[in-house]
């Protein structure tokens, strides 16, 4: 390794293992990283632990001392000269300089003979498990000063934690790098995509009984459709939507959607308003690129007075939920709205109306009307068709009850199919 | 790739006002590429308004919806306008959804 002996190091401070060592140093990958609010922490501690102004998590480079951590200090590194930390670096045990102008090893160090005039350093150093030392915590004081066992006992104890640190910060970036490794696969991908698009489990919401249903149109294309449930207040939520394309851009801004009403949902909303504001998100997060589009359509429901549920819908470019009453009849629910991403003045309006027990709410996406045979498309006659044949099923008949009809007239999935069902119990 | 590309094919009727892009074909994903390319070829040659003649479109997904909103927005910007002709009903149905119509003139 030709950078371990740097022309300007004085030799004498150069440890017998440092092309090891600095190796040590980058696998850490921490030299030139922001700020680190834990790292900050610790040097706020050992600051008020041992009584000084100042205290360091430092990091010995080929030729240069950077600084992790400088609390009570605007510098960010220092030259790698004799005395303080590049000596401490040297030993096993804690480098004690009670008054560093008067000590033949640190007196000529810049820092101490030139302007800062450092009087006081004790630092301990940072070892990895297989005994390399990174660097150092470190006090400094301006004044001169003895030391304590105490303060040293302390220093010692949080440069061990300093040290556990580092190995988290570590490992946390080896899992970063396992999972780009992981992505790369399109397998993994396929599935880390597809959890995007589709809750694990749907919630258990009081008083509804919930089922859904994801049929990719290309089980290698993942992307497209999407579906959430989730609990507001005393009721809940149901998002169906569908995505223009496939693949990461896609699931991008599907995650975007999804997390975008869920967060919404936590406050005061409603179909329109939260819609509203994910359409301005879509049109804030356009790059320069392709433009994205999406059709949702949200639906909030709440429980009335009767033992039902008020429900109100949205639509962004999304057809009509439909809602199976318990006599069969079959009725379009929401007022059409243009697509997200689209117009900077969407104009969501929120629809109304109330589900009685036993009635049904029938969320899909387009993928299922475009579901054809050699001659026809599904289309929505046969869907309410079909729906109200359905009449008295659970959600979960229900839901398979409409995909097995999509099955056995189509020869062919034109589009991804989602759908969500919600019967009042 | 090669088998899917013949899926869409588009013709350019040039027009100093309004050139027409006739289109024959599905528009999805895999067909998008050539009808944007299209789109970009005959908006290059000058005109502000887009004509398409969707007489012979047999499908079109969301894809086709945001292309269209492209379209009608690059349209507008420059102070023209997009027209669809001979859409089928489920066309119409998807452009009415999506509430294209209310800025595409759907004749």
């Amino acid at each position: 390794v030709t950078d371990a002996v740097h022309p300007t190091v004085d030799p004498a401070i150069i440890p017998d293992d440092e092309s090891d060592r600095l190796a040590a140093v980058r696998r850490y990958d921490v030299l030139d990283t922001p700020p680190d609010g834990a790292f900050d922490r610790l040097t706020a501690l050992a600051s008020r632990l041992c009584s000084t102004p100042i205290a360091i998590v430092s990091i010995v480079d080929t030729d240069r001392i950077w600084f992790k951590s400088h609390h009570g200090l605007d510098v960010e590194q220092i030259d790698r000269d004799p005395g303080l930390c590049a000596s401490a670096i040297l030993g096993d045990g804690p480098w004690i300089v009670e008054d560093a102008r008067a000590d033949p090893r640190t007196m000529a160090n810049p820092l101490v003979a030139g302007e800062f005039g450092l009087g006081f350093y004790a630092g301990v150093p940072l070892t990895t498990a297989d005994g390399f030392r990174l660097g150092t915590l470190c006090v400094i004081d301006q004044e001169p000063r003895p030391t304590t066992e105490r303060e040293i006992a302390d220093l010692t104890d949080l440069a061990a934690v300093v040290m556990d640190e580092l190995e988290l910060r570590r490992s946390a970036l080896q899992l970063l790098e396992l999972e780009a490794e992981q992505r790369r696969s399109a397998e993994t991908l396929a599935a880390i995509l597809q959890e995007s698009l589709v809750p694990a489990d749907l919630p258990a919401l009081d008083g509804l009984d919930l089922a859904a249903r994801y049929l990719p149109a290309d089980q290698a294309r993942v992307g497209g459709d999407f579906y959430d449930a989730f609990g507001c207040g005393a009721g809940g939520a149901l998002i169906i939507g569908d995505v223009s394309g496939h693949g990461p851009p896609a699931a991008a801004l599907t995650g975007m959607a999804r997390h975008t009403l869920r967060a919404l949902g936590r406050g005061d909303w409603t179909p329109a308003s939260s819609l509203t504001v994910l359409n301005a998100t879509i049109l804030d997060a356009r790059t320069s690129g392709e433009r994205r589009f999406a059709t949702v359509a949200a639906v909030r429901l709440d429980p009335d007075d009767h033992g039902g549920l008020a429900v109100s819908v949205a639509l962004a470019g999304h057809p009509h939920p439909l809602v199976l009453r318990t006599d069969g009849r079959v009725e379009e629910v929401g007022r059409l709205g243009p697509l997200l991403g689209w117009r900077p003045v969407p104009g969501f309006e929120d629809d109304t109306t109330t589900l009685a027990p036993g009635d049904v709410l029938v969320l899909y996406t387009d993928g299922l009307l475009d579901a054809e045979n050699d001659t026809e498309r599904f289309g929505d006659d046969r869907l309410h068709t079909t729906l109200a044949g359905l009449r008295g099923a659970d959600a979960d008949a229900i839901a398979s009850g409409l995909m097995d009809a999509v099955a056995t007239f189509a020869s062919r999935l034109r589009d991804d199919v989602a759908l969500l069902v919600a019967r009042v119990v | 790739l090669a088998e899917s590309d013949d899926i869409l094919h588009v013709d350019i009727k040039p027009d100093d006002v309004r050139p027409t892009l006739v289109i024959s074909g599905e528009i999805d994903l895999v067909s998008s590429a050539r009808l944007r390319a299209a789109i970009d070829e005959a908006l290059a040659l000058g005109a502000a308004s887009l004509e398409f003649d969707f007489s012979h479109v047999s499908f079109m997904d969301s894809t086709g919806l945001g292309i269209l909103a492209s379209t009608s927005d690059r349209a507008m910007e420059a102070g023209g306008s997009v027209r669809v002709r001979g859409a089928s009903p489920t066309v119409v149905r998807l452009l009415e959804v999506s509430r294209l119509d209310s800025v595409i003139d759907v004749a």
